[in-house]
């Protein structure tokens, strides 16, 4: 034994010398009715909407309802052992997580609590997880690019930095994937990731996280989770902690990616916890506010004003959809609140093109101004080029014999699906991209077997690392195109010398 | 729907107390109903009887008659009011409603005050008088509750507020301080 009793207490004696012994005056009410994360408490005739209540057993809860007898309170945490009678305290706070770059690598709960066994977050910042969106005269419009390394993506519907693109399907359409990929690309590009994962498998959410970690994106991620065995007010609360977490970034200048993933789940937990409280049900049995559930939460991401330091937060909320039936409450309400949707197909997917989406019912309103100026050029037509292949495709099938400018188009229609097709974690510098698109709107694999795309795409890719990297470099640097003639010869040259395999 | 509980002891509470304001009588009532209450708690089958629907009206109305021969008029006509209306399931609520009312309307406060040991009633009044001070009220009620788990100190509850200076909260607030 080195360490004596004196020791000890001298040690308790500092400890203890902050602690104050002032009278703790406390106003309580009484619990009455205590259900699946909710509670009612009788009492409490000063508390305000929103604010936060401790109850005995050292769970918090937040006042919802306040009516002529009783509060309703969801309650976030245990409360198998919250009892009829127990008393409810109110704290004069309203509902806070911890924030800042402490954060930044770990797991958390939606109350910001430590999940991944890593220890304690040392940060003594905080931030309300309900807080009002950026006004009018705090933001501007959006005009950097997201890029996502997914080329149907950046081609198609190009995400701007402050943009809210909803990414909508059914289950098993690669959402996630597509959620994984996109904060991969983040890589070295400055942004701040936060993935909000809501009523997610846990098992799932495990095997994301080791991704990331594997390729090194934990570097610049949150992973906030709330999984389906927690009770509906941290399902419901995931998102805007998520939102807290990525705001403090954002006022400080930087840029930030918040994946929800998904929305629908969280509606789903709010509906629950609102039927509990004996809120009237409406359309699907959600309350009347389910639409501002979701759009006061993505209002809240915002291209910053330049005075406020241009920081953005972009927004990848999740819908899933029921047989592909985007007219649903959830998803037409969402859809009218994002800047766009990708809408990803269960028959695209199935089919094998992956990722799965469907290029003439997925839009971006705003990304557009943010897409680089040669990534514009190239990929002007593609949308229609895409379209009008997707219509004359249904047409050919009945074998009627086609003209050659019929059958030029199948050809190049055929090459442009598959050319946006991407295998998993494999994804594209937008550099590369452009080359690529110019490649291919300019006629240079028009002579390649459809089943020779991927590896000429790869192919591609390693002649202009190792010969030209500089028209590469420009593309980089200035966002244009280079001089076209240097571009072609480059492209004449590979092409010539690209071996097909089956001739 | 049924009124719940807390709504029908509202409304006639509201009333009633309403009805002895315009009458002038509010102490007076006060001081009956708080009679009635005590009686009506040592005897419970008396509100029993009176709420059986079983039973005949006249059979009702005969019994009560023959209790509230003490009251003042007023309270004979609520009494016989609420027997009519079929509320005298719900007598104690609103008693108590009344209570509260008249209460408020003349700054009084009641409460519990939790201690170790009981203690003598001049420090009971002394403790009611300074929070009486303090929250300006004109006089406060406070009941003792004997609780030797507090081990020291007072724990006062007054109306939904509580000021907890027991060795038992202190000890636990450098409980969670220690452990933080």
């Amino acid at each position: 034994m080195s360490i004596k009793a004196e020791e000890i207490s001298s040690l308790i004696k500092q400890q203890l010398e902050h602690y104050d012994d002032k009278l703790d005056i406390e106003e309580v009410g009484v619990v009455t009715y205590v259900g699946d994360g909710i509670a009612r408490a009788h009492g409490l005739n000063n508390v305000l909407s929103s604010e936060l209540l401790q109850f005995d057993n050292g769970a918090y809860g937040i006042a919802q309802n306040l009516e002529s007898n009783d509060v309703g309170i969801i309650i976030l945490g245990k409360f198998d052992d919250i009892r009829e009678g127990d008393r409810v305290k109110r704290t004069g706070r309203i509902m806070e997580v911890p924030v800042g770059d402490a954060l930044i690598g770990r797991v958390v709960n939606p109350l910001g609590q430590p999940v991944d066994g890593l220890g304690e977050i040392k940060t003594d910042k905080t931030r309300p997880i309900e807080s009002k969106a950026p006004g009018v005269m705090q933001r501007q419009s959006v005009n950097q690019p997201l890029q996502t390394g997914i080329k149907a993506i950046d081609a198609l519907v190009p995400i701007g930095r402050g943009q809210r693109e909803l990414v909508i399907g059914d289950r098993k359409t690669g959402k996630t994937s597509l959620a994984i990929d996109t904060i991969l690309n983040q890589k070295g590009q400055d942004v701040i990731c936060i993935y909000v994962s809501i009523g997610q498998k846990e098992s799932t959410v495990r095997a994301q996280v080791e991704t990331l970690k594997k390729l090194g994106a934990m570097d610049y991620t949150i992973v906030v989770e709330a999984g389906p065995s927690e009770p509906a007010p941290m399902l419901y609360i995931a998102p805007y902690s998520g939102t807290a977490m990525g705001e403090e970034f954002m006022y400080a200048g930087k840029d930030v990616l918040v994946v929800f993933d998904d929305l629908s789940k969280q509606a789903v937990a709010y509906r629950e916890l609102s039927l509990l409280l004996r809120r009237p049900p409406g359309r699907e049995a959600y309350p009347g506010d389910v639409f501002y559930l979701h759009s006061r939460l993505l209002e809240r991401s915002a291209k910053l004003s330049k005075e406020l330091g241009g920081g953005s937060l972009t927004a990848l909320p999740f819908i899933q959809t029921e047989a592909g039936d985007i007219s649903a409450y959830i998803p037409t309400n969402v859809i009218s609140i994002t800047d766009g949707q990708i809408f990803l197909q269960s028959d695209l997917f199935f089919s094998g093109t992956r990722p799965a989406i469907d290029a003439g019912a997925s839009v971006s309103r705003v990304g557009g101004a943010a897409q680089i100026p040669a990534m514009k050029k190239v990929a002007g037509t593609l949308r229609t080029d895409l379209a009008s292949y997707r219509e004359l495709e249904s047409f050919a099938q009945f074998g009627s014999d086609l003209d050659q400018a019929t059958q030029a188009k199948l050809a190049r229609g055929r090459r442009t699906v598959e050319v946006l097709k991407q295998p998993l974690h494999k994804l594209v510098a937008v550099e590369k991209q452009v080359v690529l698109l110019y490649a291919l709107t300019h006629g240079f694999m028009d002579a390649v077997p459809v089943d020779d795309i991927a590896r000429f795409e790869q192919e591609l890719y390693t002649d202009f690392d190792a010969n030209h990297a500089d028209l590469l470099a420009e593309i980089k640097s200035t966002g244009k195109l280079p001089d076209e003639n240097k571009l072609q010869e480059a492209l004449q040259q590979f092409a010539s010398s690209f071996s097909s395999s089956n001739k | 729907m049924a009124l719940s509980r807390e709504e029908t002891a509202r409304r006639y509470g509201t009333a009633i107390f309403d009805f002895a304001k315009d009458s002038g009588k509010t102490e007076l009532m006060y001081s009956e109903l708080t009679e009635l209450k005590k009686a009506v708690q040592a005897e419970p089958r008396f509100v029993q009887v009176l709420s059986n629907p079983v039973l005949d009206v006249k059979q009702k109305e005969s019994l009560l008659t023959a209790v509230e021969q003490g009251f003042s008029a007023e309270l004979q006509e609520v009494l016989n009011f609420l027997l009519s209306y079929d509320r005298f399931d719900n007598l104690v609520d609103i008693i108590d409603y009344y209570i509260h009312l008249y209460n408020a309307a003349n700054h009084i406060g009641t409460g519990v005050a939790k201690t170790a040991l009981k203690p003598d009633e001049d420090q009971l009044q002394r403790l009611a008088n300074s929070y009486a001070k303090k929250y300006g009220l004109q006089a406060l009620h406070l009941e003792n509750e004997v609780d030797p788990e507090i081990i020291g100190g007072v724990v006062l509850e007054v109306e939904g507020r509580v000021i907890d200076g027991s060795v038992k909260h202190r000890l636990e607030k450098i409980r969670a301080m220690l452990t933080k």
